[in-house]
């Protein structure tokens, strides 16, 4: 009996079955909102928020970081008469399709960018729904990350707002993480008003001053706002926060242009607001470097790096720095010759013998003692049997490829790499070495964000210095000076745009910041000037302006959108793939088209993945 | 490990000792002197009616059998037979029936009848042996069945050497769908009755009573007794929530009673890369290069193409030397000194002087490397297993030892495994039963770098590389690359395989089940079992620099990783049978069960260690970069369930279950469903009616089954909305420091406390019929599967930011098919030869039969490939549907471009030799005579209109044949490896098919564009991709050669069979690349919405093996 009833005892609490704290489990090494509700929690998701301004977010497939690049540089540069996507013809092919006008809903590009900016935008909201809970801060802390939640916040809308326009304005009110459908807004309504309201909080509230360099400060916030209302062509009262931004003094034109292209000179006394980059931070691939732009290189040539040859200078950019003998640029010439490039010149040219019988098609390397530069020159035979000395025998040779010629703006060679010029401290580029297929993308490499030989091991990533700590400054004094330029002549104060200009060439004429030979002399024929002369035409100061602007902001992913705003873009780039097209055989027949390519299309994948009911709240943009 | 190993050992020598002891008290007791000191004084009276019966049992091959219960029928006299099979046993007279009893045999009652010696031989218990299938928690007559069960035996499941066991099961079962990686150890993928679900289609496995989903690689095939595929909801939903997939039950070994058989299974054969692809050589390669850029445009001043290795000539040089690029012998940069060794060569590629005037000196390989042949070569493979197995009525043990060994094809690829299992039962007393199964397995893989379809794997390098660069350089020693200009970005394949060879992953699991069994009263049997699950992961990757690749690698490094997981699997359950009356059974079954799983991972990585030597590969001896990460995750399952049985007459059959299930993946509220299933069965060949067809009917069962199982693979925290960090997404360098970054967090997981239980509700009708006495068998099923409140992370808006999505409940698909399995048993030659002949065919319908209820809803499968997505999952179309763009032809004439429609994907498309696509439609859903986006539709299905399997087996004498071949009809297959040799995407080796079938001028049978460097609209997704993906392979012929008795009972042997064996000997198939056999992509769950794309997938082998199959 006794053992019966142990059985039974036994059976029964078997069969009763687990209680239901057996199945509570919880997730590891994460946090519920609940343990964010204190000061050090909402100060973890302020710089969660900040995080996404290199543009890297959680992966999801290939190539996401390239297409969220702080920079833009596929949509700013490649997809404008700056520069080419580069390398060959079949990698990356959705910049491929940007870059030839073929610019559609579906291109993964857009809706990385789409992502990026939004996910940046979820986490200031993720900030500011937090912050109401959290007791343990002061009114000051608090107003403080509000200012900084907003001014990100207003960020990233504005990069969407200029890539697409009619984008939705996420806030706090309506974002709910725990209802995915919350976000579903349409995308009618102007957000410009949202953005500038989220700038004008921050700028009202943040110190002119912050004891961490990657936090905007009052000007920063200020700059922004203008930025905005530029686009806005809100002159008036862009001038009143630009010119306050001079006033403030805080801020110069560094002496080397070049400064604000390098890592050791970071958040220097012309920086605005910068993107700022580091490695070797714990990051397992390098991914708070500036990974956006890791395809940026020159590919080969035993140089910087073995990877990828993309975002090469179109020549269209190169001959916008020529200049004529006043130092000026050739506003309305530039483009009808060349500079002398290297294009089919292998880098290994042998010298010029003249024991040699060459034959037809042979390249060889001359020195030409006469020249002021000593310059490298490299001619092509035009016949069989050629022995004469190249340089003065021009019925058999003709000039392939020439060092240093023409004036030049010595911007140029900071902002383009290109044979013969010292590449920061890797040597001299050696052209088509550097370059992984010259016949597709041209001669030429990308320069800014490059980093130097002396950065590696420090300012670069130890798996791979092509992910370095060059930060990326998104606005600069320069651009305030320039906008400035461009409110005056706006509002017809022609002659304070002049000055503003010539505070840029000024710099830019210094010539300890021209690219040296290893001789210290200097490695092209350098000349710049100030514009003497009264500007009297407005359409003249303008284009001015504006030439200014592309020559100081070369490949640094503002051109197409400035371009939209200037409400140029058709007649610019238009006449940019007629000539182009002649060079690079796929920017042939290539066409903007007005009304649609202003902005990019909104990515398709987020119209369908908008709906509500069957409906989607998202609205295409005209004409795609 | 070790530890586990010793009491099994101890119980092997318990239970033979115990035989042993029995063996000796048994033959003392035939010593007079010594029974009459043990007999009851009483017994020795001299009493005439006490009479003494022995006699010998033996076997149905005449062999002795010990431990057979011999009983006085009605008492508790008796004894058991010794290690000769004898035995004796004094009785007060001799009118009694002795019941001869033994596990595995049929008892068989002998009246005494005065006789004193009594020999018996006893039969194999045929019904115990072949006709019972394990179904859930217990057994089941197969002639009870009502549900959809296939059954495989050990036989048919070792017939194809394979490492895993989900392998073995292609082709055996209809409706059972199998596709494998075809690596040594790689991923296998088993789907029963077409796809269920769009997240994860895997069956859950019990093995021995213990649940699985996980990799089965480690488990020993061998050990296998038998396999049920419970095919429909009837039979499946007493595994409830896990069982929507269906659910494969595995069986091993048991021991019989009987003296110990000792046995040695071995297997050695090679296997043999099979068709390759068709690519250029060195000169067709320049060739297509220069007529494609001229094509183009893409010309120097002098009309020419400018290459670095080709030169700029009218027609492509081949050069000497490809690094540095392009020279000629004679060339001073490759000058050799006196030795012949080149004085300018140097491996220090971070040498100032490196590509200057320091080179890693490469020649030209004029004619051309055949990659694919250096990378897949002949490699051998072989299986060994050991086996003891035995006991008698009382305990009874069935031990193993195997060694498998694969080598891949792909060189310097390899799977090897060591297990070892004991099995062991022991009836403690009559009512009472113990008993363990337990398999340790230790295996040790190396895979090919980045893993199987990817464009970063040796076998893509292998066609992504060009023909020109040798596989070494004039070291010989060190590797050929693209490190000369104009060879584009491939790694050597040779070289990352080479350097990947001592990247070995090692996995320990240990899994198996105890249980005990007490019959609590007659009929009324409880049991309970707990089994384990324990698994241990290391892999040390360390990746060596590529120093010869246009793009090497910056460092050396390492990463390390170490995973452990458990799951612990407790049930319990009662049963009881009841009969009565006129032919009324019961079978009652009810239990509980609980699981509980808990997994752990751990990884570091270092960057930059001084040497490459193999004993500096840990992470100390790395001086870089450091990383770690660890995490875990734990899940919880309870359920209570019930099953009846009611059969009358044996004639009508009913069956009902019913499941409870308590999920920890779903919030409180919704953690709670019910799984019920019915079914019936009709066995009409019983009927009076039936009778008059007995002569060709032998039996017949109709049955009809409803049920309905669930899916749980959401995750395992899908309710929750988490926050984390990561110094990847969420670190922020807000000082400025440049080489710190500051932690911040993230939400990474968005949370879906509305989730509930996906149910997949499954009708199924089928048809079991043996005909002419048992010559044909026939069973036949047609079936539905409904999967509703589909589980599925449905993308959010990326207005939400971005963090995991959870599962939601959305959309429903639907399954339907027919499975039907025949078999022809035939003797001739006057019963010297006997044959079967089976077939098995199957079909399936899927649809996903809604989404989020708006058809234009679409969800791709891949998105991380080049091209835009081409596999999708949209309403009224069958899951991972192709995408894309539809080809008609090619323009021939520039009139016939200029009248079709105008292609926006790109300028100049509308000319003579470009594709000419298909207007599909507009914005409005009519063709709008202008292609762009709006033209792209479901283009194709990679699901086959029916899958077949034929088997045959003659046996003659002592010799056997064995053929068996499998095939799928009617699916297609996308070819991405198109986008690599097809078109001018990379600069890699292209396709013989580029250069020759490309459209030229007056060319009207060309299948490709003009040759042009810059066209980047003809590599969109489109039909060009599609190929009809149809094969039928011969995956076995086996001739079997049994040695005769009389030779090997001479050397003391039982049985010795050996044979030879081809396998995947031929393969019928239209398909181009390298293999039809096309799954999925990758073989982890959540890959089923993109089946069917070949992104240079590992081909199978062809395989000649010898085998020997040894017992005494």
């Amino acid at each position: 009996m006794k053992k019966n009833s142990i059985i039974i005892t036994l059976l029964i609490s078997v069969f009763c079955g687990c209680s239901d704290s057996f199945l509570d489990v919880k997730p590891k090494a994460a946090l519920s909102s609940t343990a964010l509700q204190n000061a050090k929690g909402v100060n973890s998701l302020l710089i969660g928020a900040y995080a996404l301004l290199d543009g890297w977010a959680t992966p999801e497939g290939a190539y996401r970081s390239y297409q969220v690049g702080a920079d833009n540089w596929v949509y700013g540069s490649v997809a404008s008469d700056d520069a080419y996507k580069g390398t060959i013809a079949g990698d990356q092919p959705p910049i491929s399709l940007i870059e030839q006008g073929n610019i559609a809903s579906d291109n993964v590009y857009f809706r990385g960018k789409w992502r990026g900016m939004y996910d940046g935008i979820a986490r200031t909201n993720d900030v500011l729904q937090l912050l109401p809970k959290v007791t343990d801060l002061s009114d000051a802390e608090r107003t403080q990350i509000v200012a900084e939640a907003r001014f990100l916040r207003g960020h990233y809308h504005f990069e969407l707002k200029k890539m697409f326009n009619n984008v939705p304005y996420i806030d706090e009110v309506v974002y709910d993480p725990n209802n995915l459908e919350s976000t579903k807004l349409t995308n009618t309504a102007d957000i410009w008003p949202m953005i500038e309201a989220d700038l004008k909080a921050a700028y009202d509230v943040l110190p002119v001053k912050q004891a961490q360099v990657g936090r905007p400060t009052k000007w920063a916030a200020a700059a922004t706002l203008a930025k905005a209302q530029l686009f806005q062509k809100k002159y008036p009262e862009a001038k009143v926060l630009l010119e306050a931004i001079v006033n403030s003094g805080q801020y110069k034109l560094a002496d080397k242009y070049h400064d604000n292209f390098r890592a050791s000179t970071n958040n220097n006394i012309e920086s605005i607001f910068e993107i700022q980059y580091s490695v070797n931070d714990g990051a397992s691939g390098g991914e708070n470097g500036n990974i956006g732009s890791t395809l940026n290189y020159p590919y080969g040539g035993g140089g910087v790096t073995t990877c990828c040859g993309f975002f090469q200078p179109s020549q269209n950019l190169v001959n916008a720095f020529k200049t004529d003998a006043a130092g000026l640029p050739l506003l309305d010439s530039f483009n009808s010759t060349d500079l002398l490039n290297d294009q089919g010149v292998e880098s290994s040219v042998a010298a010029w013998s003249a024991a040699t019988a060459y034959k037809k098609d042979a390249m060889v390397l001359i020195v030409d003692a006469a020249k002021t530069n000593k310059e490298n020159l490299v001619y092509q035979a035009l016949a069989d049997n050629t022995n004469a000395n190249p340089v003065t025998d021009a019925v058999n040779w003709k000039l392939k490829w020439a060092e240093a010629d023409e004036n030049l703006d010595p911007r140029l060679d900071w902002t383009v790499g290109r044979r013969g010029i010292p590449y920061l401290d890797w040597g001299v580029h050696p052209g088509k070495v550097y370059v992984r297929d010259q016949a597709y993308g041209g001669p030429y490499s990308p320069k800014k964000h490059v980093m130097y030989r002396s950065d590696v091991g420090t300012n670069t990533f130890a798996g791979n210095p092509r992910l370095n700590a060059n930060n990326y400054r998104i606005i600069r004094y320069s651009h305030v000076l320039l906008w400035l330029a461009e409110v005056e002549v706006r509002l017809g104060n022609l002659e304070n745009a002049r000055g503003y200009v010539n505070q840029i060439r000024a710099r830019a004429a210094k010539p300890e910041g021209f690219v040296k030979n290893a001789d210290g002399t200097d490695a092209a024929n350098y000349i710049i000037g100030q514009y003497t002369a009264t500007w009297t035409d407005p359409a003249v100061a303008l284009k001015a302006v504006q030439f200014e602007e592309r020559l100081e902001f070369g490949m640094e992913g503002h051109r197409r959108f400035d371009l939209v705003r200037w409400d140029i873009a058709n007649t610019t780039l238009n006449n940019y793939y007629l000539v182009e097209g002649t060079k690079r055989s796929y920017l042939k027949g290539v066409l903007f088209v007005t009304n649609k390519h202003e902005y990019f299309p909104i990515p398709i994948q987020e119209i369908l993945n908008s709906q509500v009911n069957g409906q989607a709240t998202l609205k295409q943009n005209p004409n795609y | 490990m070790l530890f586990r190993v010793i009491p099994m050992s101890i119980m092997l020598c318990l239970s033979s000792e115990m035989t042993f002891a029995k063996t000796k008290w048994e033959d003392t007791s035939e010593d007079p002197l010594s029974a009459a000191e043990t007999s009851d004084p009483v017994s020795i009276t001299d009493d005439p009616a006490e009479i003494i019966v022995s006699g010998k049992i033996t076997d149905e091959n005449a062999q002795p059998l010990p431990g057979v219960n011999v009983l006085l029928k009605g008492t508790t006299i008796g004894t058991t037979t010794d290690s000769n099979g004898e035995y004796k046993l004094t009785l007060a007279d001799a009118n009694g029936t002795l019941t001869f009893s033994f596990i595995g045999y049929t008892t068989q009652e002998v009246a005494i009848d005065n006789r004193s010696k009594i020999d018996i031989s006893l039969n194999p218990d045929v019904v115990a042996l072949t006709e019972v299938v394990v179904t859930g928690y217990g057994t089941q007559s197969k002639r009870d069945i009502t549900g959809a069960v296939a059954s495989i035996d050990n036989k048919q499941l070792l017939a194809n050497p394979s490492a895993n066991l989900g392998q073995a099961l292609q082709g055996k079962v209809a409706g059972v769908t199998v596709g494998n990686e075809n690596s040594p150890g790689g991923g296998v993928m088993v789907r029963i009755r077409g796809f269920g679900t769009i997240n994860d289609n895997s069956p859950l496995y019990v093995i021995d009573g213990v649940p699985t989903k996980g990799n089965l690689n480690t488990l020993n095939l061998n050990d296998i007794e038998s396999m049920q595929v419970l095919k429909d909801a009837s039979a499946a939903s007493i595994y409830g929530s896990r069982a929507g997939n269906g659910v494969v039950i595995v069986t091993t070994k048991k021991g019989k009673a009987g003296k110990p058989i000792f046995t040695y299974d071995m297997y050695y054969g090679t296997q043999r890369p099979g068709k390759l692809l068709d690519l250029l050589n060195t000169d067709e390669y320049a060739q297509l290069t220069w007529e494609a850029r001229k094509n183009a445009g893409a010309v120097g001043s002098n009309g020419n193409p400018t290459h670095a290795q080709f030169g700029n000539g009218a027609t492509p040089v081949i050069p000497d030397y490809i690094f540095p690029a392009g020279a000629m012998e004679g060339d001073p940069r490759v000058a050799q000194d006196a030795n012949g060794n080149y004085v300018n060569y140097s491996a220090n590629i971070d040498g100032a002087d490196f590509n200057k005037t320091k080179w890693l000196i490469t020649k030209a390989n004029k004619t051309g490397t055949k990659w694919l042949d250096e990378i897949f070569n002949a490699a051998p493979i072989q299986n060994h297993q050991i086996g003891a197995s035995g006991g008698n009525e009382n305990g009874r043990y069935a031990v193993s030892v195997n060694y498998f060994d694969q080598k891949g094809i792909m060189i310097y690829t390899n799977f090897k495994r060591y297990t070892l299992r004991a099995n062991t039962q022991f009836n403690i007393n009559k009512r009472v039963r113990l008993g363990e199964n337990f398999q340790i397995g230790y295996s040790e893989r190396v895979g090919q770098p980045n893993g199987n379809s990817n464009e970063s794997n040796p076998t893509s390098f292998a066609f992504r590389i060009q023909p020109i660069v040798p596989v070494y350089d004039v070291s010989g020693v060190n590797f050929g690359g693209t490190r000369g200009t104009d060879l584009d970005n491939s790694r050597n394949p040779v070289g990352d395989l080479y350097r990947n060879k001592d990247n070995i992953q090692k996995e320990v699991r240990l899994f198996g089940n105890a249980y005990a069994e007490v019959d609590i009263i007659d009929n009324l049997t409880a049991k309970t079992s707990f089994g384990i699950d324990y698994n241990i992961y290391n892999f040390r990757n360390y990746t060596i620099r590529d120093i010869e690749s246009a793009e090497a690698r910056g460092s050396n490094s390492l990463q390390t990783t170490n995973n452990f997981e458990w799951t612990w699997t407790w049930y319990n359950t009662l049963s009881y049978s009841l009969e009565f009356g006129d032919g009324h059974r019961f079978n009652f079954l009810a239990g509980v069960e609980s699981i509980k799983d808990y997994f752990e991972t751990f990884d570091a990585s270092r960057t930059n260690f001084s040497s490459d030597d193999i004993e500096n590969r840990y992470l100390s001896g790395g001086t870089g970069v450091q990383t770690n990460n660890g995490g875990a995750s734990n899940w919880a399952l309870a359920s209570e369930f019930g099953k009846v049985n009611y059969s009358l007459k044996d004639k009508y059959l009913l069956e009902g279950t019913i499941r409870r299930d308590r999920s920890s993946r779903f919030s409180p509220q919704f953690r709670s469903a019910v799984f019920s299933a019915a079914s019936a069965g009709w066995v009409l060949s019983e009927e009076s009616f039936a009778a008059g067809w007995s002569t060709w009917l032998t039996r017949a069962k109709l049955r009809v089954g409803w049920g309905q199982t669930g899916n749980q693979e959401i995750g395992n925290y899908n309710a929750l909305t988490i926050y984390a960090t990561n110094p990847i997404t969420s670190f922020y360098d807000i000082s400025g420091t440049r080489t710190s970054a500051v932690p911040g967090y993230e939400l990474t997981q968005f949370g879906n406390a509305k989730a509930k239980w996906e149910t997949t509700t499954s009708t199924n009708i089928g048809l079991d019929a043996t005909l002419l006495d048992g010559k044909i068998d026939v069973a036949l099923d047609w079936y539905t599967r409904v999967t509703s409140d589909m589980l599925f992370p449905v993308p959010a808006p990326l207005t939400s930011g971005v963090a995991t999505v959870p599962f939601q409940n959305i959309g429903s698909m639907r399954n339907r098919g027919i499975d039907l399995s025949l078999g022809y048993n035939g003797q001739a030659l006057g019963n010297e030869l006997t044959y079967t002949i089976g077939g098995n065919f199957s079909t399936y319908r899927n649809e996903v039969t809604k989404t989020t209820g708006n058809p234009a809803t679409q969800y791709f499968g891949i998105n991380d490939e080049r091209i835009q997505n081409f596999v999708v999952t949209q309403q009224n179309y069958p899951i991972s549907s192709f995408f894309g763009y539809k080809v008609d032809g090619i323009f021939q004439t520039d009139d016939e471009a200029a009248a079709a429609p105008v292609n926006n994907l790109g300028t100049n498309q509308n000319k003579a030799g470009r594709f000419h696509f298909v207007d599909v439609s507009g914005p409005n859903g009519v063709p709008d005579g202008v292609i762009n986006t709006n033209d792209l539709s479901i283009i194709g299905s990679p699901h086959p209109d029916f899958t077949y399997g034929i088997n045959v087996s003659v046996n003659y004498k002592s010799f056997g044949l064995t053929l068996f071949g499998q095939g799928v009809q009617g699916n297609q297959i996308f070819n991405y490896v198109k986008y690599w040799t097809d078109f001018p995407t990379f600069g890699g080796n292209r396709s013989t098919r580029m250069l020759y079938d490309s459209w030229r001028p007056g060319k009207t049978d060309a299948v490709l564009p003009q040759l042009t460097s810059s066209d980047q609209v003809s590599i969109l997704p489109s039909t060009y991709y599609l190929e009809n993906g149809s094969y039928f392979r011969m995956k076995n012929i086996q001739i079997t050669y049994n040695l005769p008795k009389q030779l090997i009972s001479k050397m003391g042997l039982g049985t010795v069979r050996v044979y030879v064996q081809s396998q995947n000997l031929f393969t019928i198939t239209k398909y181009s690349g390298m293999d039809p056999e096309i799954n999925l992509r990758s073989y982890t769950s959540g890959n089923d919405r993109q089946i069917g794309v070949d992104g240079g997938a590992y081909p199978a082998a062809k395989q000649y093996l010898v085998g020997l199959n040894l017992s005494f």
